[in-house]
């Protein structure tokens, strides 16, 4: 029992900071624009498409399909904010509006992804020789440890950007008061467009290593990580970027966890479970500064 | 005016005379049930998204709580199916008061939490025992299989929404609740008491598609999880009464009509394309036309006012 | 006699910044009360207290006996206290006369009455034919009116008045100080936050001087011009 708890933490840590990344994606696009990416996770399973057909066609393992996707994603981020922003930020409700409209284009991914790759499983072959490395009693599957790794080193420099550089401090600063910012002279649709960018190029990371900690992947599992995407952000804090990585924890934690002692297929259950009551309790989440409140 | 309101009751009651004696003709009475399925559910949704402003994203649950509080009472303890409907209606509206605290939340988050609500429940009726719900693989209701009573029954319950629509949008209920959907904070100091009011129009708009679920399931004599819960239910819904126009009473109605034919038309010859269309359609409807056809219409004719809403 | 509205010891923080530091008032009964003071001072908090729509960490608020704190807004309109808005909240999307009526939705009078009552209303200042427009089709000055009438329509006994000269037309400005006059002569008390210093020696029987969250001084216009912390506060 205990070797299975040990790794079950240990696992809820890893999958911790992936999920935080994912989170982080969403909430600087929140946290910014008050746009809700209802197609996180279809962006990100595109993303784990595109890595399976570059190893098709050129070999390229999961890591170093991320050098070619991120870029293609952050241009996408780019054209996605010029089409979209403006009409979103011009309507009645922007946060309804962007929950639809992302929604509308999850539903336009998924069909893509159907047309072009059809429905049957694909995989990238796993690129190194060994699948864990065992520590003790513990099994560390290694997929999951280079992708927490990844991960990891990309919330740093997503914290080194937002902490330390003049452009990442101006994204703070809108994030905590859009109005006032403008008379700052930031220029708020520039910031919005290099965030844009950025939440895709995390997007596209997060899809890329996907195929690297599962074996397979499907056109469906996109509203999976949607919905874990969300549930992170919101218990982090809508808002506030690195509190998703917190999120992120808990939830990877719990998850892991709760598997020890429940069946798997529940698992969701009980991270639905955390999402309304952390709503109904705390609805700002464990670091969070909007207010969610009528 | 009156001319153009007489033409339009006159061909609102052509339609519902033509879909009375639909069983006679020789055409597709699942096509027409389902018709009126769309209608009555793209109705109810606007009494909670249209008229409170409310978008609950995870509206198929009460459809999904009818399917199944029908399908067990008849299945497991005999209870005559036109009553296990009657439950159906009050278990989803049970289940709207239930839910009822989430209505304090800001729109976003209403929308989500309700969609984690209905993913939830759709998991656990999944992993009920296998007595109780039939597992992933449902309950059949091949013995009570009455297509032609079921599509009676729904044409009453289509009837009952529109009307039930119509009464609200000139009741006082319905201007508090465009009150509130307009500026709550203001229509509270106004004297209108915003929680008892959303809660109303919440329950209405939960106890139509717990009806409508029981009667669908009569009508196709199943009902498994993923087809109960299945979130496309929310997203036409959604897409079908936007598209005809929230907030007035006859757009859902045109909006499911128009929507449901070209859903059905394009889904029949290909699936996948339809997920595309669908979702082009709803990133255009949103940007481009987020008042629906009628809106749109009563923006450039504000005359037909009378009419619409 | 027993104040209408009487504040006691109210406290109210936003973040860490006091907003309400200690108000005491009391308001009698068919008085027009102003209060000013600079931007930031609580004015706007005290109402919003009284009406509900805050609630006050310290203190207590009674109106005509009865505690006002912990009720909810639309309990506090039902006990008849009226409020408008610095900026007009008049529903956009609904008819003006809708919007007149919308405090009296819950009302058992005949509604063909209250409606006709309604259009009254509106013809006394001079909107009889805008009742089917929509409200976001008023001027600022109008949809202001709007929030008065409202007051009346509900027979509100103490109305609580945000800003309501700014911004608006002289000519409506003096529709405005002729339907105060009007009520009051009704016996109806008022509470009003104005800069516009005119209207506020104008109208009121008394003036509470508002600074950073504390009522700095009381008293009728001779009063309030001659005292020395008022000048320190607005040229200070």
């Amino acid at each position: 029992m205990h070797e299975l708890l040990l790794m079950a933490v240990i696992s809820g840590i890893l999958m911790g900071i992936i999920y935080g990344l994912i989170g982080i994606g969403m909430n600087i696009l929140y946290g910014v624009m008050r746009i809700v990416n209802f197609a996180h996770g279809e962006f990100m399973m595109l993303g784990a498409y595109m890595a399976f057909t570059l190893n098709r066609l050129w070999g390229l393992n999961s890591l170093e399909s991320i050098f070619v996707v991120l870029p293609l994603f952050f241009i996408l981020g780019l054209l996605l904010h010029a089409l979209f922003y403006e009409r979103i930020q011009q309507s009645d409700d922007p946060e309804i509006a962007s929950f639809l409209t992302f929604f509308g284009i999850s539903l336009v991914i998924t069909s893509v992804i159907l047309l072009i790759w059809k429905a049957d499983p694909r995989g990238v072959p796993f690129p190194f020789s060994r699948v864990s490395w065992i520590i003790g009693p513990v099994f560390l599957p290694l997929g999951r440890l280079i992708s927490a790794g990844v991960c990891a080193l990309a919330i740093g420099i997503i914290s080194v950007f937002l902490y330390r550089t003049y452009t990442g401090k101006a994204v703070r600063a809108i994030i905590e008061n859009r109005d006032a910012v403008s008379i700052l002279g930031i220029d708020v649709r520039r910031v919005s467009a290099l965030v844009f960018g950025i939440g895709l190029s995390i997007v596209a990371i997060t899809g890329c290593l996907v195929t690297l900690s599962f074996p397979a992947i499907t056109p469906v599992q996109g509203q999976t990580y949607t919905t874990i995407a969300f549930l992170v952000i919101v218990l982090g804090g809508l808002g506030t970027p690195l509190g998703a990585l917190l999120g992120g924890l808990v939830y990877g934690l719990a998850e892991s966890v709760s598997s020890v002692f429940m069946p798997v297929a529940l698992s969701p259950v009980v991270a639905f479970v955390i999402l309304i009551l952390m709503v109904m309790v705390r609805p700002q989440g464990l670091l969070g500064k909007v207010s969610t409140r009528i | 005016m009156g001319r153009h309101s007489v033409l339009a009751w006159a061909s609102i009651a052509a339609g519902v005379v033509f879909l009375f004696v639909v069983p006679l003709l020789p055409v597709s009475l699942p096509y027409f049930f389902y018709m009126m399925f769309w209608i009555t559910m793209a109705c109810a949704f606007n009494i909670i998204y249209g008229f409170v402003g409310y978008l609950p994203f995870g509206y198929v649950m009460f459809y999904g709580v009818g399917t199944y509080v029908t399908a067990v009472l008849w299945s497991r303890f005999h209870i005559p199916i036109p009553a296990a409907i009657l439950a159906s209606g009050c278990i989803g509206t049970a289940l709207a008061l239930a839910v009822a605290p989430t209505l304090r939340l800001r729109g976003i988050y209403f929308a989500i939490v309700n969609f984690a609500m209905a993913m939830v429940l759709r998991i656990l009726v999944a992993n009920l025992p296998f007595e109780w719900s039939g597992g992933s693989f449902g309950i059949t209701l091949s013995r009570a299989y009455r297509p032609l009573t079921s599509y009676y029954f729904m044409l009453g319950l289509m009837v009952l929404s529109a009307l039930t629509v119509l009464w609200l949008s000139r009741s006082r209920l319905g201007v508090a609740l465009r009150c509130i959907r307009d500026d709550a904070a203001a229509a509270s100091v106004l004297g209108i008491n915003v929680p008892a009011n959303r809660l109303k129009a919440w329950m209405i708009a939960a106890a139509i598609p717990s009806v409508a679920g029981g009667i669908e399931a009569w009508f196709t004599a199943i009902v498994d999880p993923a087809t109960s819960f299945n979130m496309m239910v929310t997203a036409k819904t959604i897409v079908y009464a936007m598209f005809g126009g929230l907030g007035t009473v006859i757009g859902p109605v045109f909006g499911a009509v128009f929507m449901y034919g070209l859903d059905d038309f394009i889904w029949g010859r290909f699936p996948v394309l339809n997920l595309l269309v669908l979702g082009l359609m709803i990133v255009f409807l949103i940007l481009f036309m987020p008042r629906g056809i009628a809106g749109t219409a009563l923006r450039k004719w504000p005359g037909l006012g009378q009419l619409v809403k | 006699m027993e104040p209408l509205l009487n504040v006691k010891n109210l406290e109210k923080s936003f973040g860490g910044v006091k907003a309400l530091d200690g108000i005491s008032l009391a308001i009698q009964e068919n008085s027009v009360t102003a209060v000013i003071g600079p931007n930031g001072s609580g004015k706007t908090t005290l109402l919003n207290c009284i009406n509900g729509i805050y609630v006050p960490e310290k203190g207590s608020i009674t109106y005509r006996g009865k505690p006002l704190v912990g009720r909810k807004p639309h309990e506090i309109a039902a006990l008849g206290i009226g409020r408008t808005f610095q900026v007009a909240r008049v529903f956009k999307k609904i008819s003006v006369i809708d919007n007149v009526l919308a405090p009296v939705l819950r009302s058992r009078k005949s509604p063909a009455r209250l409606r006709e009552q309604a259009v009254q209303l509106l013809k006394r200042v001079g909107m009889g034919d805008l009742a089917q427009h929509g409200g976001g089709d008023l001027s600022g000055g109008q949809q202001k009116l709007i929030e008065l009438l409202r007051a009346w329509i509900a027979e509100s006994d103490l109305i609580l008045l945000d800003e309501p000269f700014a911004g608006v037309h002289p000519a409506l400005k003096a529709r405005f100080y002729g339907e105060i006059r009007e009520m009051r002569r009704m016996g109806k008390t008022f509470v009003l936050i104005s800069h516009d210093m005119k209207s506020v020696y104008a109208l009121s029987d008394k003036i509470v001087v508002f600074d950073l969250g504390r009522i700095i001084a009381q008293g009728k216009e001779q009063e309030i011009k001659s005292d020395k912390r008022v000048i320190d506060a607005y040229l200070g």
